[in-house]
């Protein structure tokens, strides 16, 4: 049984996405972030049948490197210099506007991430390269060169393992400091990218010999289209974005801003 | 169908051409085998086929190729690929989309091909390879077997009256490589279509091939003719031109050589069994001596490889090893074997330490591997990856070779070592390529320069993983001469490998998996007698067993031949020298003395 969001016309979602993505760069308290993080939950979990543990899961380690977002926000903020202190963190003076800057980003960055994943869980690859030939009018030469890049990433992630145990038998790691990072990214990529430009040009060649870039156009064996539905999705989306801007703007939580 | 006129072609890059000179003509519906040592050409006489080659590969084209009347050089690709289907050896390096119906439709979308009859299309060509049911099947899913066949129907979709298949069954295990050729034999046999095989594995696809056409490794034609001929009158000729042989022939030939007059050239099983039972006096000859076959000598050594009860699963990944338990003697040669995905080569990452197995499971001379360092492992175990790329690690042949041996002191070599060095580049034939970029080496070159690079160190253990894989016969035959007399000299050897050939002629051990499971520990000739454990363990007898059973079944006794040496001594003939069992040199001496 496939979910509400998964039935959604790829192109319309991503174009939903666009929508929060905007709604929250136009956001400057950590109120309304939070609000669209929270949203990102529920709507993952009632239409896309996406568990909230299944988002933690991926966030909690998102999270740490956001962590350091807040703490670099927080502790270095010039806003520090002009407002009174609300504490001392040894010879470090915080303050309530840097708290609420670096919390309104934290917030930010994880509800880009938290609608980023829902996005990707319940979008098809396949799906959303015909959605973007058939809606975005995107070239197919361009959309099958992606699929294919796609396809290649497990592939490419495995030789790294391989190419990394190769290099531990021969005693690489044993004679090399910790500074030899570009001594490594040098000997992996060498045999990387040999790996990658040969199966490059042979899939190319695959797809040649079935006719790739016969004619101007293709035909589908599946049309992506868009529905009313979709169009309604959208619209609820562009809604529920305003409306809670709006809520909490009008409870004093929320502000409105285009720059700092 | 196809004819070729004084067609040449080289690469922009290289200084010698890769094909030169070549005209042959193909019969529409014929089945025709192309042989060739590496680099020989064939993969660009595949890809001229198609017109890939010169329209969108660049390089320097002469000469004139005609294929379904249309010229591969003047009409366009797109039009050549609805009379052309080409099929590669990687299912994984072809495959453009993420399910089974959308890679057979590709093709048929590029052609503007209305969707309804795309649909009708993708059925029709899943049902000619076998593979009905499994349009929604998400690629990544299917063995390897099951996605060339799909690779297959992909290109059938488009209903060529020519099919390519550059060396299909390489990256297949036996299972997959038996099931892909049971296809191409029906599709051969229909005559529809005209068929061009690159392929070695030629014992299996014999019987249904017309014709053969051999390169020499100069890229110029050497043989163009009937299979029997090739492979009897002409077979020296093709030997030295690096190509593989079909083991049944050969071992005819052998013995025809030592003086059985046995009839009519047989290739297929069928006729060999029949043409062995016409030769007076040579099948009872082969029962009475089958049960005195030479037992396989393992001497009483010192256990130096300890295996107990290992299980081994991947982080998030299924449980690939379940409780194996074994043991290898120092100077013992150990072949794994098992179908795709069974954790061959999980268990020799785990062997050499690659792989960190869980403590008290590998003992390296009774002390458990997980108590030794890195560097003392590596000092120990020798390991040799599948892609010999893998484990380059410097810009200079001579340069992989001292980087083994220099250790912590960056690059200075003592005069000791530097004559290590130069005598092992001398034994692995690559004293000549010191100074050479390790990438601008042939396949068997790197091969070889892998496996030197890892042995300069003088380990008493080695493991390759598949080191055969993708070389020519006078390739593989090098190597696995430089193996076993390494194994002569002492050392311990382990081999991952698909040929069943290669382990029954060169191991003495087998170690059998099956979905994780050690089917089988033990020697070659016991594994392959017991035909369900065979069928259990999804692989495939080597040639010679197989013929062995045959015969046992149209004579009536028991029969357990499994070398080309075991048929010899069975029928009275000197053996020959066991390393070049492979080469075929031993024949050929024979065959010149009078």
């Amino acid at each position: 049984m496939t979910s509400y969001l998964q039935r959604r016309n790829p192109a319309i979602k991503l174009a939903a996405l666009l929508v929060v993505f905007l709604a929250l760069t136009l956001v400057f308290d950590p109120y309304t972030p939070a609000a669209f993080l929270l949203i990102a939950f529920v709507a993952g979990w009632a239409l896309g049948g996406i568990s909230p543990c299944q988002i933690l899961r991926v966030l909690l380690p998102f999270s740490v490197a956001v962590l350091g977002i807040f703490l670099a926000n927080a502790l270095f903020n010039r806003l520090n210099g002009a407002a009174p202190a609300l504490f001392f963190l040894g010879p470090v003076k915080v303050t309530a506007p840097a708290l609420t800057a670096a919390a309104s980003l934290s917030f930010r960055v994880l509800a880009f991430a938290a609608f980023s994943l829902v996005f990707v869980k319940t979008t098809d690859a396949s799906d959303l390269i015909l959605s973007l030939v058939h809606q975005c009018r995107l070239h197919y030469r361009l959309a099958y060169g992606t699929l294919v890049g796609y396809r290649m990433l497990p592939l490419l992630q495995g030789e790294y393992e391989t190419i990394r145990a190769a290099h531990r038998v021969r005693g690489v790691h044993e004679r090399e400091g910790r500074l030899a990072v570009w001594g490594r990214v040098r000997r992996y990529s060498v045999p990387l990218l040999a790996g990658s430009v040969r199966k490059a040009s042979r899939v190319a060649l695959a797809m040649d010999a079935r006719a790739f870039g016969a004619f101007a156009q293709r035909s589908y064996r599946r049309r992506m289209v868009v529905h009313a539905s979709d169009w309604c999705f959208l619209a609820g989306v562009l809604a529920v974005s305003v409306a809670v801007i709006a809520l909490l703007n009008v409870l004093g939580l929320g502000r409105l801003g285009l720059g700092v | 169908m196809i004819t070729a006129r004084h067609l040449g072609f080289r690469y922009p890059e290289r200084r010698l051409p890769a094909l030169s000179d070549v005209s042959f003509s193909v019969r529409a519906g014929e089945s025709v085998l192309v042989l060739g040592a590496s680099g020989s050409g064939k993969s660009t006489l595949a890809l001229c086929l198609d017109g890939l080659i010169p329209q969108l590969v660049e390089g320097e084209f002469v000469g004139e190729l005609t294929v379904a009347g249309l010229s591969t050089n003047a009409q366009p690709v797109s039009l050549l690929a609805q009379k052309v289907g080409l099929v590669f050896q990687d299912p994984e390096a072809q495959f453009c989309t993420l399910s089974v119906q959308d890679e057979v439709a590709f093709g048929l979308e590029n052609l503007l091909t209305a969707p309804e009859l795309i649909e009708v299309k993708i059925d029709e060509a899943l049902a000619s390879v076998g593979l009905p049911g499994f349009r929604e099947r998400r690629l990544d899913t299917l063995s390897g077997g099951e996605q060339q066949r799909v690779a297959l129907a992909s290109v059938l979709a488009l209903g060529p009256e020519v099919l390519v298949l550059d060396e299909p069954s390489a990256n297949l295990d036996p299972a997959g490589t038996r099931e892909l050729f049971a296809l191409l034999g029906r599709l051969a046999r229909t005559r529809v279509r005209t068929l061009i095989v690159i392929e070695h594995k030629l014992d299996e696809i014999i019987a249904w091939v017309d014709s053969v056409l051999a390169l020499s490794p100069d890229g110029r034609l050497l043989f163009r003719g009937d299979p029997r001929e090739a492979f009897y009158e002409r077979a020296e000729l093709l030997g030295e031109a690096g190509v593989w042989r079909p083991e049944r022939a050969a071992l005819t030939r052998g013995l025809c050589v030592r003086g059985w007059a046995i009839p009519g050239a047989p290739l297929s099983l069928a006729e060999t069994v029949t043409a062995f039972a016409a030769t007076p006096g040579l099948l009872p000859r082969l029962a009475a001596a089958s049960p005195r076959a030479a037992p396989p000598q393992s001497g009483p050594g010192e256990v130096l490889l300890a295996v107990r009860d290992l299980s081994f699963s991947y982080p998030r990944g299924r449980e690939v090893l379940k409780g194996v338990s074994f043991e290898l003697k120092a100077g013992e040669f150990a072949a794994i074997v098992g179908a795709n995905g069974a954790g061959k080569s999980t268990l020799a990452s785990l062997l050499s330490g690659v792989r960190r197995p869980p403590r008290g499971t590998v003992y390296l001379r009774r002390g458990d591997i997980r108590s030794l360092s890195d560097a003392a492992l590596t000092a120990q175990v020798g390991h040799v990856f599948q892609n010999p790329e893998h484990q380059l690690v410097t810009d200079t042949v001579h340069g992989e070779l001292a980087y083994s041996l220099a250790q912590s002191k960056r690059g200075m070599l003592t005069v000791e070592q530097e004559a290590t060095v130069a005598a092992t580049l001398q034994r692995f034939g690559l004293e000549r390529l010191a100074e050479a970029n390790p990438y601008t080496l042939s396949q068997g070159q790197k091969r070889r320069l892998s496996v030197a690079a890892m042995l300069v160190r003088a380990q008493p253990v080695l493991v390759l993983d598949e080191p055969t894989f993708g070389q020519d016969y006078v390739q593989a035959v090098k190597l696995m001469d430089l193996l076993s007399d390494l194994w002569r000299e002492g050392k311990t050897i382990v081999v991952v490998t698909h040929d069943m050939n290669l382990a029954a002629q060169y191991a003495q051990k087998l170690l059998v998996l099956g979905e994780g499971e050690l089917l089988f520990c033990g020697p070659p000739r016991e594994f392959f007698a017991e035909e369900e454990l065979v069928a259990r363990a999804a692989l495939c007898r080597p040639p010679l067993a197989e013929l062995s059973a045959a015969l046992a079944a149209e004579q009536g006794t028991d029969l357990r031949l499994l070398t080309m040496n075991d048929y010899f001594s069975a029928a009275g003939c000197c053996a020959q020298d066991e390393r070049s069992q492979l080469s075929g040199r031993a024949v050929r001496s024979a065959a010149s003395q009078p």
